[in-house]
């Protein structure tokens, strides 16, 4: 493998490598290094870091077993997490210029970082004998951060043996987290979102008092929701800061909804009511319209100008719309288009990923360069949100990443309250985070908040 | 009048236009059910035979029948 990015051993806290020996200790840094290695040659790579910069013995701990890593640490060992393929070792001030240069000849070595005390203040402050799963995960956080650093470098391919650590919902999902939007201080307030779908569970206790206006455009049904999938989509896109029942799973917590019924409490709806709810979106002043619906394409079959034209009226008006790329692939085997009406160009398709980053393997793809490309992806696997009645449901599909996108554009929206929705477009696509994965699954990458 | 089969079409025009084109479209035999004018859409019925023709009236940019929509039953995982 050529693509090798390796960081001096002293850069990031006086800019060069030429204090090699001197043995300062930063709050910044721990004397720990994070290796990330080369899974086809990393015997070689380890053995190299052995003999070459003097670094202790490495200890194999498989994924089942990180709990034994920390008093392997603590006992002056190296340990190599084997799933992640990334080694820590500890290399004293004198050590440090040789484990550089190590990393920078041997091609089993794809990066060296060192660690951070930002998660190793958990090592210094837990005793060894208490160190546990909390312990691990700041490990794994790190490492987690020292992957993606690299996987940019990777080919393709290589990203599936590197698959990101799993997150910890206990406070937020991992939606909320691989979208940033856990760190973000930014809320949607002052926005109004739109979401056109199979209405609202009006009484969930997590989103009460949310609602700018509701509306049913089904014949013969109000606005209440006796699918969930509705419910669902709201919950994702401007859920609460503070649900009844953590985890946080809510994007824009002080968006103001508007719940439009499109889709009847038998999940189907025709045109009509989707126009009518796009609409109704934009005469409300709503900036986002999320459409987590569809109907599937074929392969080659164009867009409908008549959809093109309204997004392209709501654009102008203000009203930014995303829509679900559609569930109609069973990937590996059969990929199939973005289906209507994400594949107008004037409106956003989102595809799905999975917690560890790769494709949905039922998330559609953009074979189609004029507007039936996918503009990019949010989280659409095991996905928590709000549910009638049972409270809570876990769902996957295209339905899901739509709404984090919806979201994520109240933020933009809120952070620029003067921004056209092109501008709010731009905006979001510019600050996506660039994945591994083909354009045609994932357009420019993961949706991020600001 | 004619008694064949009818078809729901939604039509997008010129919003600069958009009254005079209803009216026009009313004129080819579009009954129009709904105006849109904040994403200047229309949708009717027509008879069938009478879809190619909305094309070519002046002011309107596209005419699409319409399609129906489904999601998967509410109690499956993928949606």
């Amino acid at each position: 493998m050529n693509n090798r990015a390796v960081d001096g051993p002293a850069r990031g806290d006086n800019g060069g490598r030429a204090d090699a020996g001197i043995s300062k200790q930063t709050d910044e840094f721990t004397g720990r290094y994070l290796v990330l290695l080369d899974p086809d040659s990393s015997d070689q790579a380890l053995a190299a870091l052995e003999s070459g910069a003097g670094v202790a013995r490495t200890q194999r701990v498989p994924g089942r077993e990180s709990t034994g890593a920390a008093e392997l640490l603590d006992r002056g060992d190296s340990v190599l997490f084997e799933e992640l393929g990334v080694a820590v070792v500890d290399a004293a001030p004198d050590q440090r210029e040789a484990l550089a240069t190590t990393a920078r000849e041997h091609t089993g070595i794809l990066s060296l970082e060192r660690e951070r005390t930002v998660y190793a203040s958990q090592m210094t402050r837990t005793a060894p004998e208490t160190a546990t799963a909390d312990y691990l995960r700041g490990y794994q956080d790190g490492v987690e951060e020292l992957v993606q650093h690299a996987l940019e470098r990777l080919e393709p391919g290589a990203a599936q043996i590197t698959a990101e650590a799993r997150r910890d919902e206990t406070h937020t999902t991992w939606g909320l987290q691989a979208t940033r939007v856990a760190e973000s201080t930014l809320s949607g307030a002052g926005v109004n979102v739109a979401v056109l779908d199979t209405g609202v569970a009006l009484e969930h206790p997590d989103l009460v008092g949310r609602f700018g206006g509701t509306s049913s455009f089904v014949p013969g049904e109000d606005v209440g929701d006796g699918n969930g999938h509705g419910t669902h989509c709201i919950g994702t896109s401007c859920g609460p800061l503070t649900p009844a029942v953590l985890p946080r799973y809510g994007v824009a917590y002080e968006a103001q909804v508007f719940a439009g019924k499109v889709l009847g409490n038998q999940g189907s709806g025709t045109d009509t009511g989707i126009l009518a709810g796009m609409n109704w979106a934009v005469a409300a002043g709503c900036r986002i319209a999320s459409m987590s619906l569809g109907a599937p394409t074929d392969f080659g079959q164009p867009f409908s100008q008549v959809y093109e034209h309204a997004a392209r009226r709501a654009l102008r008006a203000g009203t930014l719309i995303v829509a679900a790329a559609g569930n109609e692939s069973t990937r590996p085997d059969d990929i199939r288009p973005v289906g209507h009406p994400a594949n107008c160009p004037s409106i956003l398709a989102v595809g799905a990923l999975t917690e560890d980053l790769t494709v949905a393997f039922f998330s559609c793809a953009g074979f189609d360069t004029d507007g039936g490309q996918v503009d990019l992806a949010a989280p659409g696997v095991d996905i928590l949100s709000s549910w009638p009645e049972s409270g809570y449901r876990r769902l996957m599909g295209t339905s899901m990443a739509t709404p984090h996108v919806a979201g994520i554009c109240a933020l933009f929206a809120e952070a620029n309250p003067d921004a056209s929705a092109a501008e709010i477009k731009s905006l979001l696509l510019a600050g996506a985070r660039r994945l591994p994965l083909p354009a045609v699954d994932v357009g420019v990458g993961l949706v991020q908040a600001p | 009048m004619s008694a064949g089969p009818r078809r729901r079409v939604t039509v997008a025009v010129d919003p600069e236009r958009f009254a005079e084109v209803v009216k026009a479209l009313r004129g080819a035999g579009l009954n129009v059910e709904e105006e849109y004018a904040a994403i200047a859409a229309v949708v009717g019925g027509i008879a069938e035979e009478g879809v190619r023709g909305l094309a070519d009236i002046p002011g309107v940019e596209a005419v699409d029948v319409e399609r129906e929509f489904r999601l998967p039953p509410p109690d499956s995982p993928l949606q």
